[in-house]
């Protein structure tokens, strides 16, 4: 028997890495424009702000003085300043949850084969291509007294429901989350229908054969599929929540009477409109705070969640 | 090693190269030559293109580029610019306090030229130099005057059997009128930006400055307030005619354009807002309406009745442009023949005596209080920050809607007048 020479052991060359400092290094020079640009248009102005948050400047004036952190307990002392923060947190929660339970809702709805169910997804999705401020206009007409809505609620005999949408302080601050709620909801329909479509359907024929009900399916195995999408969209409608300005100063502008203030629209007033820079700056810093935090806490439950 | 070296360098100078765009692209304002001016102005204004075509005209190579503004785009536009140092040289500015390019509010920063020794200064009373400018300079022209009158659709009055009131008592009979025929007496909007305050200030200048004309220069001095003078009453006669059902039903949640329309179509009497808006209620109005003003009284006696007549919107010189030509810009638009341009092209009631002027026959019932005595500035040209005309506004809106009493109000307008 022939025994086979062994194969002469050649030593397999390692091929050498090419990354060594001359070529790893302008990876990160090439990021010098981009990142100048972001830090004179972008860092260097948030920080200004947050330093003239600790200032009275008026916006106008050649001169200022510092004043500690006074500005932020004016925020405190400023009933507008506490209505707007409890309208930022009140508008965020609401839209957060009503667009997001919305959102899934129609996403399965529309995900199932109806046969219009392409015609409603362009319908759903239609008000998230119109510019915030136009909605906003649109809205301010359809909600007046004599507006559309009170016409059509009294048409259907549903008179007994017709309400001062703008003009009753209780009333507008819902009116306002309705009309974030009807623009954005096809934005999270789309994002949750692309998780939905996402899912393996032998995932859930095979929950199905397993004698799953639907509600099971749907809690067992839809959801935890879809926590990408979840997180997604709830981050979004936080934030977008948070920073809601557009819709409100189109349709209120605050008011009546302060009621319907937003930090976002409390800020632009002070800031731009009543010479008190360094009170929007300190509202400013106050709004990121919040966005930051809400985001940051709600990103790692979520992560968590998806395992 | 020289590659290496070179990305950095290229990088650095492309970083360069788009600060440099950015620090050039941004200066579209200020500067220019000896033959061209920059405006800020009125966006859909009409009368100024008429103005700076009769400047360009007598003033050979001379060009002047207008940017027409929107309200209220205007107001942060115009400041922002101001600060950066790249506003035009040219810009709209409104007298007194109470927004963000307001004379008072500018001359903080010296952002306006002074005109003090303008020519055309003389033709106006201490008070209107005083809200033209601060701390004793002039800073800006106005070549109108804004009028807060009560507007009545013609045709409305007629239907109802009705004529102008002239007392308080009219008001209230004008009120059951209206509301017997399914009409209301005035259109209200009052949603931000609605006509709501305008109707204080007309309930105001006969109550608070008809008895005393001082009470302006009392306040900043401190010897009176908003709480201890006829403030109170005038918020107490508005919430009157609230309860008599005067106004737009739900008039907080009605827009300056639906109340103008309401009076345009005759579904209201009258409206109580300034005379810049008019033109639009009668844009709106069926061909062969026609509309009548006149003084709102707030008491008995039409001999108490006080118009508010302010200082419109007008223009000033940026200090840091080209102030030689654009001086000689503001002196025209204030002179007599700048004025006869605007007075022939628009519905503008003239800030000085212009040759020939004849009102618009809507402004015709006012023309004669305008030019009596019996007149008084708007109150928040003269209050010291903005702020207070916010928490007036706010307030308001609360008292209409039942959320705050008159004294609550009041003395929130204090706080923020002495803040």
């Amino acid at each position: 028997m022939a025994i086979a020479p062994a194969a002469p052991q050649v030593k397999t060359p390692v091929p050498k890495t090419r990354r060594h400092r001359g070529y790893a290094s302008p990876v990160w020079w090439f990021v010098i424009p981009a990142a100048t640009l972001y830090t004179f248009a972008v860092l260097v102005p948030a920080v200004r702000g947050g330093l003239f948050s600790l200032t009275d400047w008026d916006g106008v004036s050649p001169t200022w003085e510092w004043v500690g952190l006074s500005q932020y307990g004016n925020i405190l002392n400023d009933p507008n300043g506490m209505t707007a923060v409890k309208n930022t947190l009140l508008i965020a929660a609401a839209v957060t949850i009503i667009q997001n339970v919305l959102g899934l809702l129609i996403a399965l709805g529309v995900n199932s084969v109806i046969k219009s169910r392409t015609v409603l997804r362009v319908l759903i999705f239609a008000p998230v291509v119109i510019t915030s401020i136009a909605v906003g206009f649109l809205w301010q007409n359809l909600l007046a007294p004599n507006g559309a809505v009170n016409l059509a609620l009294e048409a259907v005999g549903l008179g007994a429901l017709r309400q001062n949408w703008l003009g009753d302080p209780d009333v507008a601050i819902w009116s306002i989350i309705i009309v974030v709620v009807w623009q954005f909801v096809g934005y999270s329909m789309v994002i949750f229908l692309a998780g939905l479509q996402g899912i393996p359907e032998e995932v859930i024929e095979a929950a199905a054969i397993d004698g799953a009900g639907p509600v099971q399916r749907f809690r067992y195995v839809v959801l935890p599929m879809l926590a990408p999408a979840i997180t997604i969209n709830l981050m979004l409608s936080l934030i977008g929540g948070f920073k809601l300005f557009d819709q409100v100063f189109a349709m209120t502008k605050g008011g009546p009477g302060g009621a319907t203030n937003t930090i976002s629209t409390l800020l632009y007033t002070n800031a731009f409109q009543l010479g008190r820079f360094a009170y929007g700056a300190a509202l400013a810093v106050v709004l990121t705070v919040f966005v930051a935090v809400a985001s940051g806490i709600q990103y790692k439950l979520l992560s968590k969640q998806e395992g | 090693m020289r590659r290496i070296t070179a990305i950095p360098a290229a990088a650095a100078a492309a970083a360069a190269l788009m600060l440099a765009g950015c620090a050039t692209g941004s200066d579209s304002g200020s500067g220019g030559d000896d033959t061209t001016l920059t405006l800020s102005g009125w966006a859909g204004d009409d009368v100024m293109p008429k103005i700076i075509e009769q400047f360009e005209a007598d003033n050979p190579g001379v060009t002047v580029e207008f940017a027409g503004l929107p309200w209220p785009d205007i107001l942060t536009q115009i400041n922002t610019e101001l600060v950066s140092g790249t506003a035009d040289d040219v810009v709209v500015v409104f007298p007194g306090n109470g927004n963000p390019i307001t004379a008072q509010t500018l001359a903080k920063g010296n952002f306006l030229a002074d005109l003090s020794s303008r020519p055309w200064t003389s033709s106006y009373n201490e008070a209107n130099q005083t809200v033209m400018g601060a701390d004793g300079k002039v800073l800006m022209g106005a070549n109108n005057f804004t009028i807060i009158p009560a507007t009545y659709n013609e045709q409305a009055l007629e239907s109802l059997g009705a004529t102008v009131p002239t007392t308080w008592s009219e008001v209230l009979q004008l009120c059951s009128a209206a509301r017997a025929e399914d009409k209301v007496a005035y259109a209200l909007a009052g949603l931000a930006g609605g006509t709501y305050n305008y109707f204080a200030f007309a309930l105001t200048a006969t109550l608070v400055d008809g008895p005393n004309p001082d009470f302006a220069e009392q306040q900043a001095a401190g010897e009176v307030s908003f709480s201890d003078s006829e403030w109170g009453t005038a918020f107490d006669k508005y919430l009157e005619l609230l309860d008599a059902g005067c106004f737009t039903d739900d008039a907080l949640g009605t827009s300056l354009e639906l109340a103008q329309q309401q009076v345009a179509r005759g579904e209201a009497v009258g409206i109580v807002t300034v005379s810049n808006q008019l033109g639009d209620v009668e844009r709106l109005a069926p061909e062969g309406t026609t509309f009548v003003t006149a003084p709102l009284p707030a008491t008995d006696d039409p001999s108490d009745t006080v118009l508010p007549v302010g200082l419109g919107a007008g223009y000033g010189v940026n200090a840091k442009g080209n102030v030689d030509l654009a001086t000689k810009f503001v002196d025209f638009y204030m002179s007599n023949e700048g004025m006869k341009i605007a007075v022939d092209s628009g519905s503008i009631f003239p800030s000085a005596p212009v040759e020939g002027f004849e009102p618009t026959p809507t402004l015709a019932g006012v023309t004669d209080a305008v030019q009596s005595d019996k007149t008084a500035a708007f109150p928040d040209q003269t209050w010291p920050n903005a702020n207070v005309t916010q928490v007036f506004l706010d307030e308001l809106q609360k008292l209409l809607g039942g959320r705050t009493s008159v004294t609550d109000a009041l003395a929130a307008m204090d706080t923020a007048y002495n803040s």
